[in-house]
């Protein structure tokens, strides 16, 4: 009995083992409240709680794609910018169709620039248009004392939204 | 037991390759130095006054290396040397920043006094005009830097950001008076220059920016100046330490300040009050001229005339800001005890440009039109310079 006991533990750690082995584990879980935070705003902008996180693109940026069983609710984008002497982390959350629904900065490290973590400020990014660069930077207004956060994050933004819209293309 | 070893190596594994991930590498935050700094280069030119020539002046006016440390995500060291008109070397910045939250740290080391928006904001490509306005110079002697701690931190979620911090006061005496009507507390400033203290002063600043586009800020300063009467001082003997009182003065200085910016439109403007007391007594005492009451105040408007307007010059790239500021400073505002005289009060018009090649990089040049309430003359003055900041 001794060893049956010592067995069904092992085989049950071995299968718990390869369940998450089978899983997607993303890198934003070692992230406790990064992943909080997205995942409560996931289930708020889509009004769900049913739904799984999956690697999308690997590249500097990790992109991850939001599924509900077949159907392909949005896409997220953990991201990390430069302000003057830090750089500072913060997600995007597309909806299908790549565009943005909602920015919000994760951890702002300068003592300068933090205007740039204005939710309000990060709204006029949602459903912009990221087509050609002067029009799109047109579309938002600088913030004063925020200049080079500004900057920063307004080209990450670009750049992110052009890399997702052509790997859907690809795809 | 061999499968729970082989398991637990293999979660061992997965979790070590999992670790360098890109994401993983943002939660390892950001350490290290970094080197940055700005500068400003001037050219000067007093219009002629009938006959009598003035020579122009050019002048490496400022030149700021800064070196910062990240120790960690929450501990970081920031400095700042400056090399003013070449030959004047100051330590402007030196501080040790530690982070107790995301939005909450502790400072301490010689820190900028959080008044007004230039003495916080000075890196020549973030103001229009060659030179810093004289508001922030005569009613805030910018750069105003002290030795202090202080709390830092911001609410997000309410759109603020604050500064409180207890730091040395100005010297207001030493050999003899300091402080002049003229140019107010400028001359006072410690600097950090083995800086002397009886009492803190208290200085504390809050920014809103709830509204898009929109910057407010509120500044307060309370405290005494220093005085060097009072080191060695025997508290029992009544009359010396009444001579010595005679040589401070109480300072209430409070700034207001709005930013803002919409399309190609910007809007500055400051008030700064300055109420000391016991100036009376300090006059008299040292023989100085030093006002009861100082006021500032400017309003400047600025647009980007390369934003489309002007399609052959149009860019995404570059900027070219024409920009109008009416500024006022008064010194002499009220006196206690002496006449108030009127030249201190003082006027300025400025007409400029300001081209950015760069986000760090500016072209500048300005006319500045003078006056003072003591007569109806006027000056002009011709102003070039180069700034940068990265």
């Amino acid at each position: 009995m001794q060893i049956n006991i010592k067995y069904i533990k092992a085989t049950t750690l071995l299968v718990v083992a390869l369940i998450s082995f089978s899983f997607t584990y993303p890198a934003w879980e070692y992230n406790k409240r990064y992943n909080t935070i997205v995942k409560d705003s996931i289930i708020e902008l889509f009004s769900t709680n049913k739904f799984l996180v999956k690697d999308y693109i690997k590249s500097d940026e990790s992109f991850y794609v939001i599924k509900q069983k077949d159907l392909t609710l949005g896409y997220f984008v953990i991201s990390q910018a430069p302000s003057k002497f830090h750089k500072f982390d913060y997600y995007i959350i597309y909806n299908s169709d790549a565009e943005i629904i909602k920015i919000e900065v994760l951890q702002y490290r300068e003592n300068y620039g933090a205007e740039i973590c204005s939710k309000k400020w990060l709204q006029k990014f949602n459903n912009i248009s990221t087509n050609n660069y002067p029009e799109y930077n047109r579309q938002v207004d600088g913030i004063s004392g925020a200049t080079i956060s500004v900057n920063s994050i307004k080209v990450d933004i670009y750049k992110s939204s052009n890399i997702l819209k052509k790997t859907i293309l690809a795809n | 037991m061999k499968r729970i070893y082989i398991s637990m190596l293999l979660t061992l594994i997965f979790i070590s390759v999992k670790a360098q991930n890109s994401a993983e590498k943002i939660v390892a935050g950001n350490s290290g130095l970094h080197i940055g700094g700005y500068g400003q280069v001037d050219f000067n030119l007093n219009e002629r006054k009938g006959t009598i020539n003035n020579n122009g002046k050019l002048d490496v006016h400022r030149l700021v290396t800064f070196f910062g440390y990240n120790f960690n995500d929450k501990v970081s060291f920031v400095s700042e040397v400056e090399f003013e008109h070449v030959s004047e070397v100051y330590v402007e910045q030196a501080f040790l920043d530690y982070k107790i939250n995301n939005n909450f740290s502790v400072n301490a080391g010689l820190m900028l006094i959080p008044m007004g928006i230039q003495n916080l904001y000075h890196e020549p490509p973030t103001f229009n005009g060659v030179e810093r306005t004289n508001v922030d110079k005569y009613i805030i002697p910018t750069t105003w830097r002290e030795m202090g701690v202080g709390v830092s931190g911001r609410s997000i979620e309410h759109s603020i950001n604050y500064q409180a911090m207890l730091v040395n006061g100005f010297n207001g005496y030493d050999d003899g008076g300091v402080f002049s009507g003229k140019s107010g507390l400028r001359s006072g400033r410690q600097k950090g220059a083995e800086s002397y203290i009886t009492y803190p002063d208290f200085v504390g600043r809050v920014s809103y920016y709830g509204n898009p586009g929109l910057n407010l800020g509120f500044s307060a300063y309370l405290g005494d100046t220093e005085s060097k009467a009072y080191d060695g001082l025997d508290l029992s003997d009544d009359i010396a330490v009444s001579s010595a009182d005679s040589t401070i003065v109480g300072i209430q200085m409070i700034g207001i300040d709005a930013r803002y910016i919409k399309g190609s439109v910007q809007f500055t403007g400051q008030y700064v009050i300055a109420e000391l007391s016991n100036t009376d007594q300090y006059n008299e005492y040292t023989g100085k001229d030093l006002g009861s009451k100082l006021t500032g105040y400017y309003y400047e408007i600025g647009y980007n005339l390369m934003d489309g307007i002007i399609p052959s010059i149009s860019s995404n790239n570059e900027e070219l800001i024409a920009f109008a500021r009416y500024e006022n400073y008064n010194t002499h505002a009220e006196t206690e005890g002496i006449a108030i005289n009127d030249a201190y009060n003082r006027t300025e018009i400025t007409l400029g440009l300001g081209f950015k090649v760069a986000k760090g990089a500016v072209f500048k040049a300005d006319y500045q039109i003078k006056s003072n309430s003591s007569s109806d003359d006027e000056t002009g003055q011709f102003n070039l310079g180069v700034g940068v900041w990265f």
